[in-house]
């Protein structure tokens, strides 16, 4: 067994035991560390296999930053582990969900091992040179890509901002907001107009547009201030 | 230029986003119209391109009839898709103040909503242009992450916020499946491109050495894909997006993602898989199609019976169309698994028929769900005394959507039917009868409400401008393509000239 | 790379696939579910670097012909396509984890199977 084998069956060891700690950890804050053991250990693979740059990506990414975010999205929706018990169609998902991705890794290894591979004369060994990489990104074909991906991360900013930005309170049906005045903030959302709006025979009385805007801001500013 | 209508887009998305930013004082419906702008702008650089068969960026990027016919089916639902959303801008909380099916978005976010709406028409589009396996997944996240996005628009109602969740969790999961499937076929083949990743599946040997995993890998894109057009095993997540979506996004799901999810079916099972032969071990020709096909007819016939089974037992309109568009998924594989000469004709003249019916639904479907508050079939009871000449609209796009004669959605049905018997699949065209069938029973529902129940009120329902301008155009082109079917077909299938698409094996390979 | 090296890693990659697959189906936190696609992203990652490095269709292709510096060209190709899959995935879980909080805000439950509709 060289040097080689053995960091791989170690750092194998490493990440099948950092996700089966992010799968059984009842608490996820332990659950995401262990996690990320397991994607250090994948970035280790990386490394093993010469993707050097891919393996500091991995840390970057995946250990670093989508680790970072899921921490911060735990903090802000807390309660979820408090409850242990499991739902009521829980045990029987769990069976199930076990059951397709026990058959579904089976069917991958089984077909894996049944492979004859066979190492083209042309496949090197040795650490990819990034150059090369770079190179490949910005060519006629990936240049394209490359574009591409940036609109996905685009779509993916505009969107994630839309979905988790608190919104000023919408003020609706041209009722003047409980108390527009910046020092005393109105409190936290209420179904004040909402609820209490009459439905009229065409949809919504008409408004002006600018008014309505105005105590939008009015109200954001003033919780703005609050907080 | 052939690149011309994606950059059109791009810019609308993007002037729209700079407007949502910068222009937010002036009318935020703006926002909506200058989206609109750059929609038909790209329609018409799509339709100056008719005929043009021709490659750019090394081959990843490729014009030929089937991406200019989807192009086109995607670019005309997404302008139907954002003149409903315009009405949807500043709409009012629905009446009951809670959650409810019905309400549109926040004023404020009118420039992201047309922005991501145009992203996502961009990210189908690249998938009907797409000739390269990573161009047409970077399309496909385009397509779903601008869509995860849209679904939870209606920020204020736990229903649209708690659909956008269960859409990012599901689409997620069929990402991850379709990630692990793409990585052995690009990693086995050494390739990205679809044509060449095919070709080397075709290279003596290949098969013999690499046959099952090359096969599992078609499995997981093939189920990874299928959660697009929300096909079974990955069906689960449409009726509850469905409805808590705004309507004009479940609209641009029900008819543009599953247009775009189709593309990339067709683009990849065509391109890489079904075509290949190679010679076998014992000496015979083989081809992949007779190992995938009866995959593919699997998936189509439990979408088909699950879709219409569960569509009869719901009683909410949005819910409905999410399972009837299960079934229409399970019918628009139908041509794949009988491959037949015709096949990308039939799935196209289908795909028109479907979209043009849905749309016009859609927009009845808005107004009654707006009015009520409630998507429940309930809503749509007295219609026929509310707004006759919407009852009556109503009646011709569920005709259609059913496929009764002379409809455009029958001979869509029809041409199904005479290519899966064409195909030798006997039990898919029984199933597509039987399940035709049944859908008669649930638009049916709808329309029992619409034209024969009384409603709580019978106050006239006034519909928007931009709604009967959707009404009008669906209905047209259903009575159209239900007059002149023929026609309809001749002109999609020129567009499918055999050297087009398939040329590619014979000329230059 | 030798072929016990290929055949490990291709292993490995199915594990970590089905146990992040079982970790998407099974889990009710939603940022437990995100996270176990990433674990399915990566493994198809780990794949398609393995793979590649150890090229296996050989290295000429007639529609593209003789691909340039063969071996290195396609284990470079490899890792192009990871970094796809790691920006795709960041974007996923970004906007994955935005949708959670817009939820969580309107009904304060992070667990996907208390979101189900009251009707």
């Amino acid at each position: 067994m060289n040097g080689q084998a053995v960091a791989f069956f170690a750092l194998a060891a490493v990440g099948l035991l950092g996700v089966i700690g992010f799968l059984r950890a009842p608490r996820i804050l332990h659950a995401v560390l262990a996690l990320v053991a397991a994607f250090l250990a994948v970035a280790g693979l990386f490394v093993l296999v010469g993707a050097e740059f891919l393996a500091a990506a991995t840390v970057l990414l995946y250990a670093g930053a989508i680790t970072v975010m899921a921490v911060f999205a735990i903090m802000l929706t807390p309660g979820g582990e408090e409850k242990r018990g499991a739902p009521r169609w829980a045990r029987g998902a769990r069976g199930w969900a076990g059951l397709v991705a026990a058959g579904v890794g089976a069917a991958v290894a089984t077909s894996v091992l049944a492979t004859p591979f066979q190492r083209s004369p042309y496949a090197v060994d040795g650490p990819t040179d990034t150059a090369l990489l770079g190179t490949l990104l910005l060519s006629d074909r990936y240049g394209l890509h490359f574009e591409v991906i940036t609109l996905v991360l685009l779509a993916a900013l505009v969107g994630a901002i839309v979905l988790a930005r608190e919104e000023a309170i919408p003020v609706r049906g041209g009722a003047r907001a409980p108390d527009a005045t910046p020092p005393t903030p109105p409190p936290a959302p209420q179904k004040t107009p909402a609820a209490l709006r009459e439905p009229t025979a065409d949809g919504p009385a008409p408004e002006a547009p600018a008014e309505r805007e105005a105590e939008r801001e009015l109200v954001g500013a003033g919780r703005g201030d609050g907080r | 230029m052939i690149w011309l209508p994606e950059a059109i887009v791009l810019a609308g998305a993007l002037a729209s986003l700079a407007f949502g930013v910068l222009g937010r004082r002036s009318s935020p419906r703006a926002a909506m119209d200058l989206a609109l702008v750059f929609t038909l702008a790209a329609l018409l650089a799509t339709a100056a391109l008719a005929g043009t068969v021709v490659e750019a960026f090394a081959g990843a990027f490729r014009i030929d009839g089937v991406t200019l016919s989807f192009q086109l089916l995607l670019l005309v639902g997404t302008a139907l898709t954002l003149l409903l959303a315009r009405e949807d801008v500043g709409a009012p909380a629905p009446a009951t103040g809670g959650a409810a099916p019905s309400g549109g978005v926040p004023a404020e976010h009118a420039g992201e909503y047309a922005g991501l709406l145009l992203l996502a028409a961009l990210g189908g589009m690249l998938i009907a242009a797409a000739a390269d396996l990573l161009l047409l997944f970077l399309g496909f996240e385009l397509l779903s992450i601008a869509g995860y996005a849209l679904v939870g628009f209606r920020k204020e109602d736990p229903l649209s916020t708690q659909a956008a969740v269960k859409y990012v969790l599901t689409g997620a999961t069929a990402t991850g499946v379709f990630v692990f499937g793409l990585s052995y076929l690009i990693g086995l083949t050494g390739t990205t491109d679809v044509y060449a990743a095919g070709e080397v599946i075709a290279s003596p040997g290949f098969m013999e050495r690499y046959g099952r995993l090359i096969f599992l890998a078609f499995l997981f894109l093939f189920i990874g894909a299928a959660y697009k057009i929300a096909a079974f095993p990955f069906h689960l997540w449409a009726p509850d997006v469905y409805r808590g979506a705004p309507t004009p996004v479940t609209m641009f799901l029900a008819v543009v993602s599953k247009a775009a999810g189709l593309a990339l079916i067709v683009r990849l099972y065509l391109g890489a898989f079904a075509w290949t032969h190679w010679v076998g071990a014992s000496g015979l020709r083989e081809s992949f199609l007779l190992k995938s096909g009866p995959v593919v007819a699997l998936v189509s016939g439990f979408s088909m019976v699950l879709g219409s089974v569960l569509a009869l037992r719901t009683r909410d309109v949005k819910r409905l169309f999410a399972y009837a568009g299960i079934a229409h998924a399970g019918y628009l594989l139908v041509p794949l698994a009988a491959a037949n000469p015709s096949m990308l004709d039939q799935i196209v003249f289908y795909l028109l028929a479907y979209l043009l019916a849905s749309a016009g639904a859609f927009a009845v479907l808005r107004r009654v769900t707006e009015e009520s508050g409630t998507s429940d079939l309930k809503a749509f009871a007295g219609l026929y005394h509310r707004a006759p000449w919407s009852a009556w609209a109503l009646l011709l796009f569920f005709l259609s959507l059913a496929g009764i004669p002379l409809t455009m959605g029958f001979f869509g049905k029809w041409y199904l039917l005479v290519g899966a018997a064409w195909g030798g699949h006997g039990l898919l065209a029984t199933l597509i009868v039987v399940t035709s069938v049944m859908s008669y029973a649930y638009y049916f529902a709808v329309l029992k409400q619409a034209f024969l129940r009384p409603g709580s009120t019978e106050r006239p329902i006034r519909f928007r401008g931009a709604e009967v301008a959707v009404v009008l155009i669906a209905a047209a082109g259903v009575l159209l393509g239900g007059l002149l079917p023929g026609e309809v077909l001749r002109t999609i299938a020129q567009a499918f000239d055999a050297a087009h698409f398939f040329g590619l094996y014979d000329g230059r390979l | 790379m030798t072929d016990g090296m290929l055949v490990g890693l291709l292993l490995f990659g199915a594990l970590l696939f089905a146990l992040g697959l079982y970790g998407a189906l099974a889990q009710r936190n939603a940022v437990r579910v995100l996270l176990a696609v990433e674990l399915m992203l990566l493994a198809g990652g780990l794949n398609v670097v393995a793979l590649t490095r150890f090229l296996p269709a050989g290295a000429e292709n007639r529609r593209l012909g003789p691909l340039p510096l063969a071996g290195d060209y396609a284990a470079a190709l490899g890792q192009t396509t990871t970094l796809f899959f790691l920006a795709v995935a960041a974007a996923e879980v970004a906007i994955g984890l935005a949708a959670v909080i817009a939820a969580y805000r309107l009904r304060p439950t992070p667990n996907v199977d208390e979101m189900d509709e009251r009707e």
